[in-house]
This record gives structure tokens, sequence and C-alpha cells, in this order.
């Protein structure tokens, strides 16, 4: 169970990177007033406006992540040091971090203007989510190496389709730009290309790291000795199939191409919509564990 | 004494599929003049047809044709549409409005890209045609020159035209936000025109694969593969190009599209739906507008190039003022050089007819008086030529301080029925002739048509 300085130690995260998405609001909206002040207009304007939000902003995002994992170390040692990730509380900091790590990755090396906020109010939400079930007991279990594979592979999986369902949604939404031929589009997204890329590479790593969660899980139910008790799975167990299906049509794009661009992106996410509500499923479970 | 008279449409007044119904190719405006030249003797005329805009400009003495609703019917008959399509779409200016219209036109202030360059050539080439057509005259041509003057003028005394971005520059923001990389990429042009070839210079800058060029003359298709390392390739093998192009500039002179619906979505499937990025800058457009509903096709016209350039650079008044006043003052030239040249030698012929008459009438009187001193003779001379000067300075100077075109015209046109000055005079070229009343509806109309 998460402390109250661990919760405020939250907020204080979460504060970090709603300023820091607001800085990148700002960033786009200078980005966008330079590109229509082109070089020789009579527009008096600072052109330095866009980088120093855009320091702003990384500084925030970088300061959010560290103070996360502080968390999540803080957190497990104080808990269960043998056992991380034991507790939705972890599990939700984890999560969140992998995501917010993959989003300071990008912008660091080769910048995706407009991916904090397609990626970042997954990472808020899981945030809230931690806070939430922090102040829950933790869930038990039973120490096994099935259950530690299920666990850590299902949320590696759940971090890949989360960053596919972001580059998809920005993928829809600056295809739907460039459609409308939108002035903003050239200036805000990263390009389709790139996007697609990224949502077929976090797919497929997902759904590597998914299917072994996935298998972990039944050989891990497999051991329970009361099998009774894994009916009350089953609406997760329904949902997580669901999940691994649509994904499986998503990786099947290059024979299937008719369902590449904006269908696939589309597929994204609502692939991701069924595995958040899988991760509610487990997390709205009885807390007594197998 | 000549009228000036201009019809057209514009991308502000029409849609594209209206002005490209109405554009001229080359061959399509050497016929059009021909035609104007036999409907029309003795008329002038300019036709100014890019891809915003198809205006038709004329000079003609005051009671000769073509008048706005032969104009009109003219228009309407060499492109095969009706007159109440294109009423709507139509804006018609007479005299002075016709000047400012040019002058701003020719300086870029009434581009949909302010300060575009290209159309100063456009209305260069326009002038050049109808200099060949030979129906390019006294006042067609004077007009036009000093329009290119006065916005040459405009480019190098303001800002207006300097760190714009262009169409193409634009395509090229465009292409990067739909590819990635384009060392693995291939660019078809299809045309081998200006427009293509300043496109192919800038998406050259992206180092694309590949660089197909096809075009229906084949050498023209491989000089500008050549300019920019490419391949030139059949026209007749299109649907093949197309599935091999990632993106495809396409800026032919045909009439009607080349690249339709059914045609692409063939072409899509062999492509196995890989995103396409097609960039239409023909007039009439050459791409069937369905062709950018199919799915990952991205397919853009000179309008929605143009309409994302013109929303750019918004801080430019200040220059687009400068420009206009440049515009204003050449264009006040321009009137009082066309009213000098119509009213000098009528008010010339006005002064000189009434001493005359007066030295006549100083004559006779001094034949009845045989007694008078060679003073007296003199006096009464001085006398005669004083009233003629007075009586002539109130009409004179209100010619001369009247608005030069519009203004004036009533004036010389009553001066010269009033007093006669149309009638030949024994040793003087005959003028124009007189009958038909002059037509005042058209006095300073700016738009009579819509």
């Amino acid at each position: 169970m998460a402390s109250v300085a661990q919760i405020g130690l939250l907020v204080l995260i979460l504060v970090a990177y709603v300023v820091g998405g607001a800085m990148t609001v700002v960033r786009a909206r200078a980005s966008l007033r330079q590109l229509k002040d082109a070089p020789g207009t009579d527009a008096v304007g600072s052109r330095r406006a866009p980088a120093r939000a855009n320091r702003i902003s990384l500084t925030l995002l970088s300061l959010g992540l560290a103070m996360s994992v502080i968390l999540l170390v803080w957190h497990s040692w104080s808990s269960n040091p043998q056992q991380p990730l034991q507790d939705s509380f972890s599990a939700m900091l984890g999560l969140a971090i992998l995501l917010a790590g993959f989003v300071t990755y990008i912008q660091w090396t080769r910048p995706i203007a407009a991916l904090e906020w397609f990626a970042m109010p997954i990472v808020i939400m899981l945030l809230l989510m931690a806070g939430h079930f922090g102040e829950a007991a933790p869930q038990t279990y039973v120490p096994s190496a099935y259950s530690l594979v299920h666990r850590g592979a299902t949320l590696l999986g759940a971090v890949g389709f989360a960053i596919a369902a972001a580059c998809g949604a920005m993928y829809v939404r600056s295809a739907r730009s460039l459609r409308a031929k939108r002035l903003e589009v050239v200036s805000t997204f990263g390009s389709l290309e790139r996007l697609e890329h990224l949502t077929h590479g976090a797919v497929t790593l997902g759904f590597a790291f998914f299917t072994v969660g996935c298998l972990a899980g039944i050989a891990w139910a497999s051991q329970l000795h009361d099998k009774t008790r894994l009916g009350q799975h089953w609406f997760s167990v329904l949902l997580a199939s669901m999940v691994w299906l649509v994904y499986a049509v998503v990786l099947h794009t290059p024979i299937t191409p008719r369902l590449r661009g904006r269908r696939n992106a589309l597929l994204s996410i609502a692939g991701f919509i069924l595995m958040l509500a899988a991760i509610f499923a487990v997390l709205l479970m009885p807390q007594k564990g197998g | 004494m000549q009228r000036l008279l201009m019809m057209g449409l514009n991308h502000v007044t029409a849609p594209l599929a209206v002005r490209e119904r109405c554009a001229f190719t080359p061959t399509r405006l050497r016929e059009a003049m021909a035609q104007f030249k036999q409907s029309f003797a003795g008329a002038e005329l300019v036709i100014l047809s890019t891809c915003n805009r198809v205006e038709l400009y004329t000079a003609r003495p005051v009671h000769a044709h073509p008048r706005r609703e032969e104009l009109l019917a003219f228009l309407c008959k060499f492109h095969g549409v009706e007159a109440e399509v294109l009423k709507p779409h139509l804006y018609l200016k007479m005299n002075r409005a016709v000047a400012d219209h040019l002058f701003t036109v020719a300086a870029s202030l009434d581009s949909m890209v302010v300060g575009e360059t290209q159309i100063l050539g456009q209305v260069r080439d326009a002038c050049e045609m109808a200099g060949e057509a030979q129906t390019l005259g006294a006042l067609l041509n004077p007009l036009f020159q000093r329009a290119i003057a006065a916005a040459r003028e405009v480019q190098s005394q303001t800002h207006l035209s300097e760190g714009r971005r262009s169409i193409a520059s634009i395509a090229v923001d465009y292409a990067q936000r739909i590819f990635d990389r384009f060392d693995d990429k291939t660019v078809l042009s299809i045309g081998a025109g200006k427009m293509s070839r300043l496109v192919l210079t800038h998406l050259a800058e992206l180092q694309v694969g590949k660089l197909l060029v096809t075009n229906r003359d084949i050498e023209k298709a491989t000089a500008l593969a050549e300019q920019f390392g490419g391949q030139a390739v059949a026209f007749d093998q299109l649907p093949a190009h197309l599935a091999a192009a990632d993106i495809v500039v396409s800026g032919t002179a045909s009439a009607e599209p080349i690249i339709t619906r059914k045609l692409f979505e063939g072409v899509l499937h062999q492509r196995r739906y890989r995103p396409v990025f097609l960039i239409d800058i023909a007039l009439p457009r050459d791409i069937e507008q369905a062709v950018g509903e199919l799915e990952n096709v991205y397919l853009y016209n000179i309008d929605d190039l143009q309409t994302v350039v013109a929303a750019t650079n918004t801080g430019r008044q200040a220059a687009a003022e400068a420009a206009k006043q440049i515009v204003i003052g050449r264009v006040d030239e321009f009137v009082v050089w066309h009213h000098t040249r119509e009213a000098g030698p009528l008010i010339e012929k006005l002064y000189g007819r009434s001493h005359e008459l007066a030295r006549e009438e100083v004559r006779r009187t001094l034949s009845k008086l045989p007694n008078t001193t060679d003073a007296e003779r003199a006096h009464l001379e001085e006398l005669a030529r004083r009233i003629v000067n007075k009586l002539l300075n109130d009409p004179v100077q209100a010619i001369r301080s009247s608005n030069a075109m519009d203004g004036a015209s009533p004036y010389l046109h009553a001066m010269t029925r009033l007093f006669r000055l149309d009638r030949p005079v024994p040793g003087e070229a005959p003028g124009e002739a007189p009958g038909k009343p002059a037509e005042t509806p058209e006095i300073g109309e700016e738009s009579g048509l819509r």
C-alpha cells in the first residue's frame, strides 16, 4: 500500500507532466505562428519561443520520469524488495514509467512534435489509477515464476500497445488533417510513414510480450489448487483473447494491405481500449488472489 | 476615343471546376485570338489565362464592338459553356477600373498568394501572345507595358516577394508529413513544363531514390529527366509508372483528366495500398477529384497548395501597402497619359477652329469698315481672340481637371458632338463617325454581370 508521502510524490509527478504538456501546446502554437510569419515578413515575434518551450517541456518530462523511478524504487523497497511489481500501485507506476520513458527517449533523440499529446494522457491516466488503487490493499499472489512472468510480460505488452495506440491516434489525426489540407499539419506531426513504423514496431514487440504473458498466465492458472476460482477470471480472459486477436490482425497487414494506414491505426487504438478494459477487469477482481 | 473593357473570373469568384472550363491552353489561346480578330475587326484583345484567373482585356473605339454582351457571348461560345453558368462568377470592369485591375494583378496584389512573382511572367506572356496574334494595339500595348513596369517596380522597391514560401516548397512540406525517408521513394513527373520543373527542383532537395519523367513529347521528358538525373519513360505505360511512384507531380496541358478514379483504384491495388502523394498543378486538372477520396491517397491540387501558401506570410501589410501606393501612382500616370492622348488633339482642334471662325468674322466685319487703321484692326483681332479664349477656358479646364479616364469621357464626347469636331475639314484626316449614342451605363462601371 502506498504511503501518504508516496502519494504526495505521485502528485508532484502529475504536476510535472501536466505543466510539461502545457508547454508542448505553447511550443506548437509558437511553431505555427513562426510558420505563418515566414522570413522577410514585417511581423515581429520571437523566433526562439518554440525552442524555449521545447526545452522546458523536455526538462519537466525528464524530471517527472526521474521522480517516477524514485517512487517505484521507494515503494518496492518499502513494501517487498524481493518481489517488485507485486501490487497494482507499482504495476501501474511501472507501466507509466515505461511509456513516459519511451516518449522522453523519442523526444530527446528524434522528436515527434505532438507525441506528448497522445502518449502523456495515457501516462497520467495510469498514474491516477496507481494513486487510486494504491490506497487499496495489495493483491496477494502465489509466489510463482509463472505469476512473475505473467505480470511482467503482460505489462511490457501493455506498454507496447499503449505506444501503438498513441502513434495510431496520431496517425489518424495526421491523416485527417492531411486530407482536410489544414495548415497546422505542416508543422505539428511526424510523418505518416514514421508513425506507421512506430505503430507496427510497438505492436510487434507488445504482441510478443503479451503472448508470453498470456501463456505464462495459462500455465500459472493450471497450477492453481482451487480450479473453481478460475471462473472469476472469465471476463478478463475473454478481453485478453480479444486483445490478442485484434493485434494478430494488425500484424497481418503485410499480407492484407487493404488494412494498412488509417484502418491499422484504428485497430491499434481499439486493441488498447480492450487492453485497458482487461486491466480494469483484473484490478477490480475480488482481492483474494490465487 | 477608345474604351477599355475587361471581363473575367478568378480564384475568388469562381471555383476550380468553373475556372478549368474557361481556361485557355496555348493552342486554344491562339484559336481564340484568331476568332476574335475575325469577329471584331479593329478591336484589341489580350487574354490572361493562368491557374487562378481567366481575363479578357479589350480596347475598342467608342461606338465599335465588342460590347460586354458580345464579349460574354464570345467567351461562352468559344468554351461551349452556357452564359448562365458563367455569369455568377464573372466580373466586368471598364475604363479606369480596367487599368486599376491590371496593374494590381501584375503587381501580384490580387493573387491568391500575394507577392508571388509568377504572375508577372504570365502577364508578359499574354501580352506577347497578343502581339504575335496582332490583337495588340495603341491602347492595350501601353497599358500592359506600363502594368509590367509598375509590377517590376513593386518587386524591386518593396519586400512583398521576399522570403515567400512557394507552392513547390509547401508541396515538399506535405511530402515530409507523409513520408519519413525519400531515398527509397520514386517520384513521377507527368508533364515537363515550367511548374513541373519548379516542383522537381524542390523535391530534388529531398534526395529521392528514383525520378521518372513522362510526357507525350518524349524529348521534353528526356531533357527534364536529364536535368535532375532521372529517367524518361513512355507515356503510354502510365499505369505501370503510377504503381511504382510514391510521389506524382502532374502538370500537363491536357483538357481532360489523365488519372481517373477507376484507373487509380487498379494502381492502388497494384502498389498494395502504400500511401501515395499526388500533386496536381495543372489547369484544367489532370487528376480527378474523386481519386483523393481513395484510402492512403493524398491529392493536392493547385488551389489546395495556394490556400496554404496564402495562409502563411501574414505579416506583410506594410509591404502590401507600399505596393498599393506604387500601383495607384502608376495607374494615375497611365490615365493622365491616356487623357492627354485623347483630349490634347481635340482641345487643340477646338481652339484652332474657334480662332479660325473668329478671324473669319473679324475679316468679314473689317471688310464693311474701310477706314479702320492698322491699330484698330489689331485691337479687333485681339478682342475676337480673347473672347474665344474666355469662352473656351471653362469647358477646357473642366476637361483637363476631370477624372481622366472615366470623368472626361462624356465631356470629350459631348465636345466632339457639340462643336462638330468629328466633321472633316479640308486638309484634315476624317475622324470617328458620329451617330450612335454614348454608352452611358458603361461609365465607371466596375461590375455589371453579377
